[in-house]
């Protein structure tokens, strides 16, 4: 092989191993950090921290709208503004501020029988255990990601050594680099619903295929096919003299 | 099924020629040129078996023999 060739082989594997051995130390500090508020977070009585917000939605018109609303629901003026009480919401009150414009906390949509309102009312609440659950779930992310830094870096490592990259021992830590992507992309399909269900106050399990890391890990065992038919062909170029 | 061996060790024992010798004639490896005379190799190139053919002053077959089973 070229001197040249294997020369910036070996150069790019040293700054490959660095940089992945610096992001993988920041990592761990990160991961050290996590579970540390991890443990803390665990230790909390479970009504410390306690979180609920209310989601409002403002409906503006040019005054005719209401106008219309009025008609169909049969408003109540009360004072300066209008309460409104939905049939079939129960307890759930609207309140159409005074100038008429403005529509607090509802949603209005027009139906054959004419105008409906309807509430929305969405609810988002953080509790500790929610918080826990976030904090695991980053924990969780940090150790998967720790793994491929790791992997990587004995990918580097090796072909900072190696005299040929179609050796055995580049295609393992190659190989190895693949394998370990796979937990990360199933991490990532099924984090994402994980971290909406936190916020939405309900448990949802779904999964988003993260196409980026799965195009990764085809293109990674690909280059790993190639890479050992390569070897093969080292191995007969090195037995040739 | 039989194998193809080589014969430098018996060649150059004949030449009374040692490796160091023949590397320098040939512009191989004196390391590879072991390789070759222990049969740790799977293929030879034309030109490393003419360069030999050359130095040792013989014919590939001399080097190059078919052994059967």
């Amino acid at each position: 092989m070229n001197a040249n060739i294997k020369k910036n082989i070996n150069v790019i594997g040293k700054i490959g191993r660095i940089i992945a051995g610096i992001m993988a130390v920041c990592m761990i500090i990160v991961g050290c950090v996590t579970a540390i508020a991890a443990g803390y977070i665990a230790t909390l009585p479970k009504e410390t921290v306690d979180i609920s917000l209310n989601g409002t939605a403002d409906i503006t018109s040019e005054g005719q709208l209401f106008a219309k609303i009025r008609k169909v629901l049969d408003l109540k003026q009360e004072g300066d503004g209008a309460q409104l009480n939905l049939a079939g919401t129960g307890d759930v009150d609207v309140v159409v501020a005074g100038d008429d414009n403005i529509l607090e906390g509802a949603d209005l949509t027009e139906t054959e029988n004419g105008l409906m309102l309807t509430v929305n009312n969405k609810k988002f609440t953080v509790s500790t255990a929610k918080v826990l659950y976030a904090v695991c779930m980053v924990l969780a992310g940090i150790i998967c990601s720790v793994v491929v830094l790791f992997m990587l870096k004995s990918l580097m490592k090796a072909l900072e050594k190696c005299d040929t990259p179609f050796s055995a021992d580049v295609i393992e830590k190659m190989k190895r680099f693949g394998y370990s992507l796979i937990p990360f992309a199933v991490f990532n399909t099924f984090s994402d619903n994980s971290w909406s269900s936190i916020f939405s106050g309900e448990l949802s399990f779904g999964f988003s295929l993260d196409i980026t890391v799965i195009l990764g890990i085809l293109v990674i065992f690909l280059l790993v096919t190639v890479f050992n038919y390569g070897a093969q062909l080292q191995k007969e170029s090195d037995e040739t003299l | 099924m039989g194998k193809i061996v080589l014969r430098l060790d018996r060649v150059m024992a004949d030449r009374k020629i040692g490796l160091n010798e023949l590397s320098e004639k040939v512009g191989v490896a004196n390391v590879n040129l072991s390789k070759l005379k222990n049969g740790h190799v799977s293929a030879i190139r034309f030109s490393t078996l003419e360069a030999l053919c050359e130095a040792l002053h013989c014919q590939p077959g001399d080097i190059i023999e078919y052994e059967f089973d």
